[in-house]
C-alpha cells in the first residue's frame, strides 16, 4: 500500500517544514542582523577588501596555528590599507600601513567598541584586539573618514 | 515578482537613507535564506550565524552601491556562499575545491538529532535530503525559502540561467529515489 505520489510543490513544502523543524534559525540571527544597522554612518567612505591571504590557498587545506600572519588589503581610489593580523590565542595583533593619504587619526573597531590607535607616519600597530569582527576607521588630514570592510579575524 | 522587486528597490533606497525599519524588513525577509545557505555548508550554528551577519555587514557597506535591486537575492546568496567558504578555509575544514561540480556526492551524517522528529515520514525525508549532494541540498533549501527567485539563484549558485528548472527536477527526482529506496548512493553507510 502506498500513498499517492506528492507533486514537486508538495514535496518542497514538506521539506520546508522538515528543515524548519530540524534546523530552525535561532531568533538572535534576525535580532543581530537588525542591530548591525547601528554601525552604519553616512559620512564614511568604504575602503573595500581587495585581497586576503587567508583566501590565497587555491583550495588546498589551510594550515593554521598559533602565530599565523594574515595579510589583508583594502582600497578606495588611490588609498591603500595593508593590514597584517597576527593570531595569538583569543586576541589579535595588528600592524597597518596606509598609503595614498595622510592621516590625523585612526581607530580599530570591534563589536566591543572602538579604540584609538597612535599613528606614526603612515604605520600603526595595535595589540590585544579581541578575536572576531573588526575594521579600521581612518581620519585623513583632508577631513575624510574612511572605514575598511569588516573582516573576521 | 515585479512587485517584490520594486519593493526591494524601495527598501534598499530607504535603508541607504538611514531608515532602520527598511533595514529590518530586508533582514526579516532574507535571513532564513542566508541561514539555509550557511547551513548547507554544514557549518555549526555559531559559524552559520557569523556567515549571516557578515553578509549583512557586506550589504550595509554596499547599500548605496547595489545597482540592480532585482539581483539582491543573488547577491546575498553569492556573498553568503563566499563567506561560508571563507569560514571553512580558515578553520582548515575545507576539502579541495570541487564544490561546484559535485552534484551527487553523499555527505557526512547530518548534524542534527533526528530523534526530534516525531513524524516517521518526515524523518525519512530528512535522511534522504541529507544524502543528496551539496549542490542539490543548497538548491532545494533555497527553493524552499525563495521559490520565485530562480534566475538570481541559478546565477548565484554558478548554474546557467534556465538550467535551474531541470536541475531542480533532477534533485527532486534523486530525493524521491532516495525516499523510495530505489537507489543506493555510493559511499553510503554508517
Amino acid at each position: 500500500m502506498s500513498a499517492p505520489r506528492e507533486n514537486d510543490e508538495a514535496l518542497l513544502a514538506r521539506l520546508g517544514t522538515v528543515l524548519d523543524e530540524l534546523d530552525p534559525m535561532p531568533a538572535e540571527v534576525v535580532t543581530e542582523g537588525r542591530a548591525l544597522f547601528g554601525l552604519r554612518r553616512l559620512d564614511e567612505e568604504l575602503a573595500e577588501l581587495v585581497r586576503d591571504s587567508a583566501e590565497d590557498r587555491s583550495g588546498l587545506l589551510a594550515v593554521r596555528g598559533e602565530g599565523d600572519v594574515r595579510l589583508i588589503s583594502f582600497e578606495t581610489g588611490p588609498v591603500t590599507v595593508e593590514l597584517q593580523v597576527t593570531e595569538r590565542g583569543m586576541v589579535r595583533d595588528l600592524v597597518a600601513q596606509v598609503t595614498g593619504t595622510a592621516l590625523v587619526g585612526a581607530e580599530v573597531e570591534t563589536s566591543a567598541g572602538r579604540q584609538d590607535i597612535p599613528i606614526e607616519d603612515s604605520l600603526f600597530t595595535v595589540e590585544d584586539v579581541p578575536a572576531g569582527f573588526l575594521r579600521l576607521r581612518l581620519h585623513t588630514v583632508a577631513g575624510r573618514h574612511l572605514v575598511t570592510s569588516w573582516v573576521r579575524a | 515578482m515585479t512587485e517584490t522587486f520594486s519593493a526591494t528597490a524601495t527598501l534598499l533606497a530607504r535603508a541607504a537613507q538611514g531608515d532602520q525599519h527598511a533595514w529590518n524588513a530586508l533582514v526579516d525577509e532574507h535571513s532564513r535564506l542566508l541561514w539555509s545557505v550557511a547551513r548547507s555548508f554544514r557549518l555549526d550554528a555559531a559559524d552559520a550565524n557569523d556567515v549571516v551577519q557578515t553578509t549583512w555587514l557586506r550589504l550595509l557597506e554596499h547599500l548605496d552601491r547595489i545597482e540592480d535591486p532585482t539581483r539582491l537575492v543573488g547577491w546575498l546568496v553569492t556573498t553568503a556562499r563566499r563567506e561560508a567558504m571563507r569560514v571553512l578555509r580558515r578553520s582548515g575544514r575545507e576539502r579541495p575545491v570541487v564544490e561546484d561540480t559535485v552534484l551527487d556526492r553523499p555527505d557526512d551524517a547530518p548534524p542534527v538529532d533526528t530523534a526530534l522528529l516525531q513524524d516517521e515520514r518526515n524523518r525519512a525525508l530528512w535522511e534522504a535530503f541529507s544524502r543528496l549532494g551539496e549542490k542539490c541540498r543548497q538548491l532545494l533549501r533555497v527553493a524552499v525559502t525563495h521559490p520565485q527567485a530562480y534566475d538570481e539563484i541559478s546565477e548565484a549558485l554558478g548554474m546557467p540561467i534556465g538550467s535551474i528548472g531541470p536541475t531542480r527536477r533532477r534533485c527532486l527526482t534523486q530525493l524521491r529515489a532516495l525516499l523510495d529506496g530505489t537507489v543506493v548512493v555510493e559511499g553510503d553507510g554508517p
